[in-house]
């Protein structure tokens, strides 16, 4: 049995080794990580579902998408080719104009090049305990803002294209009541990522 | 609880201004309007989550973005780990693969279990977790 003393040594000793990380994951580093984690996530994704991923914007041999809000064609980002021929292009951080004229920035939205229409949008939210309803509400105002009408992806399309739902992707955990939600306006959260 | 009362203190010290203004977002969100109001054993599970989630996690979304940046090229033309880089908040640059190696010498995840295995509460802190997914707003 350990002692409360050794137990509180112990916690000492852990807070003295996440120090040395601290660096590592200051000036939003991990926030930026988490993102990229949800982009390739969505990437293999997409690759898996028969869609040849090709890489765009490569500078210096580098892929460096955006880290914040900007023109989607001026960082680098991926593009996906269907056997049909069509492509998609799969933006991090990309700006657009919404239905009203306000310019937003989901964190990840997938495009059709040609017809430039936005097909779908998934947020990553980076927080720990449970998520708050008022990020679902944000959502669903995205969802309204960059067109993605409920009938776009009614029960048979997303059972021919799942990939095309829109997401939250979380490291926290979703609150139960979220799940009316997510019904009514027909959007996955995936949690504690 | 005299534990969970002063490891919770311990650790909400240590954290940065920075970051105890995250947490104190993240709890309003919840309906909570700060850490003390918390029962001391859920106090201390809640900043425990917290550091996990700022610190502990981000060792295995490195790994997960590397094992796709090889599913994608071999699929693809050749997309190499050390090609990966990112802005911080800063405008700094960060590879990738820098990060993932310094990770590899810190190794997180291991601090983080050995820890829950040496105050032995690796079950309360699942239980914590599983809690939260039901009845989150009774705490």
């Amino acid at each position: 049995m350990v002692t409360k003393t050794q137990r509180l040594q112990f916690v000492n000793n852990f807070l003295s080794a996440m120090h040395m990380l601290r660096p590592l994951v200051a000036s939003s580093r991990n926030e930026r990580v988490f993102e990229l984690f949800c982009y390739f996530r969505k990437v293999d994704e997409l690759t898996k579902r028969g869609k040849t991923p090709l890489l765009q914007n490569i500078r210096n041999h580098r892929f460096v998408p955006h880290s914040k809000p900007g023109n989607p064609l001026s960082a680098s980002y991926i593009s996906f080719q269907e056997a049909k021929g069509e492509t998609f292009d799969l933006f991090l951080n990309a700006k657009f104009q919404g239905r009203s004229g306000a310019e937003h920035s989901p964190d990840i939205v997938l495009r059709e090049t040609r017809s430039e229409k936005i097909l779908s949008i998934y947020e990553c939210k980076n927080h720990s305990g449970t998520l708050g309803l008022n990020y679902y509400r944000e959502f669903v105002g995205y969802l309204e803002e960059m067109r993605i009408p409920k009938r776009r992806h009614n029960l048979t399309f997303r059972n021919l294209y799942p990939e095309l739902r829109p997401c939250i992707y979380t490291s926290a955990i979703a609150s139960p009541s979220s799940n009316q939600m997510r019904n009514q306006y027909d959007f996955d959260v995936i949690e504690q990522l | 609880m005299e534990f969970f009362k002063e490891a919770s203190s311990l650790i909400y010290h240590w954290l940065t201004e920075e970051e105890r203004v995250q947490l104190l977002t993240e709890l309003h969100d919840e309906d909570i309007r700060n850490i003390e109001e918390l029962r001391p054993d859920m106090r201390f599970f809640r900043l425990f989550h917290f550091i996990q989630v700022k610190y502990i996690k981000v060792e295995e979304w490195v790994n997960s973005i590397f094992r796709n940046l090889e599913s994608i090229s071999s699929k693809s033309s050749n997309f190499f780990a050390e090609d990966l880089v990112f802005k911080d908040a800063n405008d700094k640059n960060v590879s990738l693969l820098d990060l993932q190696e310094r990770l590899t010498d810190i190794r997180p995840q291991s601090i983080f279990r050995n820890l829950l295995e040496q105050v032995e509460l690796q079950e309360q802190f699942k239980l914590y977790l599983d809690h939260l997914k039901k009845r989150w707003h009774e705490w």
